[in-house]
């Protein structure tokens, strides 16, 4: 416990005092801006800060209990092209029956690389190795005992390739995230205290996909027609998220897909965002009822352009002038 | 929140404290002639007004007809805003395609269109 402590002060330290050249960005691909989304994640690597996550919603355990998340994560690039993240979530739960249960949930990490930033064609692709460490949450919110490995691939496409006449389309932007989930043990073992019973559960592998279809305000504004709009429509991007999974090995006899549809906005200004979004069910193993979630998103390459807000190890280049 | 969670949130925000807090990005507010829009006559100069302070060395923009055939004739920078000279322009289409550095050195580049003529 106290090396974990030590490793997390370590890292806490140069994280926010890592000072090197150049400056990163945040997702801006040519005249394209891919906000944070909330529940997927968008194709770069960034710097930035997700705190907090508030999601309050009825899961889809039987019968269905109340679900307040709060969570937090920190991204951090290491070089322009590649970043890592860290984040948890801290869970309570009240189950009809059985009481209030709060605890925090598995530490989770990312390790990612940016393949592709494609200003002329508003396209970005990237991949990632998700690690879920298991044994890091609390048992009591049902944290899994085991590790997960997900390697995962986000790409971000804008549509500003459509012709003129089709112009007030060219806001518009799709973003997807495909991944699968590897438990590092094929089952779980349980011993029941009630009937003295050793009872095995099957975890099984999952495919994980999702994406956003979103509508960019600003893009409209700066690159397509300026329409005269109040500033605060001007920096609004309302979307819709999807986010599933879907058990292909080692099933376990329950449901097989599982996941949400997001329709919300993200308002975004030029440090931060704040995002809202409702959480909808795509069927009864995945939760009762609509639920929500909000977010508050700091850009920390703009808000610490000289510090913590920089890639650790980063090329000195700077563009031509004119 | 247990105390280790605790202490490295803490010492990683009081870290985050000492930091100094500059500029953001330099995205395009507006634009004149504006973004998408027309205009009756030969502006003389396309203006954009950006969000942030440029690097007027490292910060330009070109206007190119519907040909492709540039047509600016120099720019000035001040603060937020650059101008670009662009004498008179037949009625048709035109392109502005701009990049900058803001001066916390974050590049951001992007491109719009406007009429000139009815």
């Amino acid at each position: 416990m106290y090396l974990l402590t030590l490793v997390r002060i370590v890292m806490a330290i140069l994280l926010a005092l890592a000072i090197s050249s150049p400056a990163s960005a945040h997702c801006i691909v040519g005249n394209r801006f891919f906000p944070a989304t909330l529940i997927v994640d968008d194709p770069c690597v960034n710097d930035e800060l997700s705190l907090p996550t508030i999601a309050g919603f009825k899961n889809g355990d039987q019968p269905s209990a109340d679900e307040l998340d709060i969570s937090g994560e920190y991204s951090k690039t290491i070089t322009e092209r590649f970043g890592v993240s860290v984040g948890d979530t801290w869970v309570h739960l009240h189950e009809p029956g059985d009481g209030n249960h709060d605890g925090f949930d598995n530490l989770e990490t990312s390790f990612k690389y940016q393949f592709i930033k494609s200003d002329a064609q508003e396209f970005a692709f990237s991949a990632a190795l998700d690690v879920d460490w298991g044994g890091t949450g609390s048992s009591s919110i049902g944290a899994d005992p085991f590790t997960t490995l997900t390697p995962t691939v986000f790409a971000g496409k804008g549509f500003g390739f459509l012709p003129e006449s089709m112009k007030f389309f060219k806001p518009f932007a799709i973003t997807a995230q495909l991944g699968y989930a590897i438990p590092t043990e094929s089952s779980t073992s349980e011993f029941d205290e009630q009937t003295g019973l050793v009872t095995t559960t099957d975890n099984p592998q999952f495919f994980n996909w999702g994406g956003s279809l979103q509508y960019s305000m600003p893009y409209l504004k700066s690159s397509v027609q300026d329409l005269g709009l109040p500033p605060f429509l001007n920096r609004m991007v309302p979307l819709v998220e999807f986010n599933l999974s879907t058990q292909v090995a080692n099933l376990n006899g329950e449901e097989r897909t599982t996941g949400t549809v997001n329709p919300g906005v993200i308002y975004v200004a030029d440090k931060y965002q704040l995002g809202v979004e409702a959480i909808i069910p795509v069927n009864r193993a995945s939760g009762d009822g609509v639920g929500v979630i909000g977010q508050l998103h700091l850009y920390l390459d703009d808000i610490f352009p000289n510090s913590i807000g920089r890639p650790l190890f980063a090329s000195a280049s700077r563009p031509s002038g004119q | 929140m247990t105390m280790r969670k605790f202490n490295f949130v803490v010492l990683f925000l009081v870290s985050v404290g000492f930091a100094t807090t500059l500029q953001a990005h330099a995205m395009l507010d507006h634009a004149s002639p504006p973004v998408g829009g027309t205009v009756g006559s030969s502006p003389g100069q396309v203006t954009l007004y950006f969000t942030q302070q440029l690097e007027p060395k490292f910060s330009g923009a070109e206007v190119r007809n519907a040909s492709g055939a540039r047509v600016d004739k120099g720019k000035s920078i001040s603060g937020n805003v650059m101008r670009i000279g662009v004498g008179a322009m037949p009625a048709g289409g035109y392109t502005v395609t701009w990049h900058v550095l803001s001066v916390d050195t974050h590049t951001t580049q992007g491109s719009f269109n406007f009429r000139v003529g009815r």
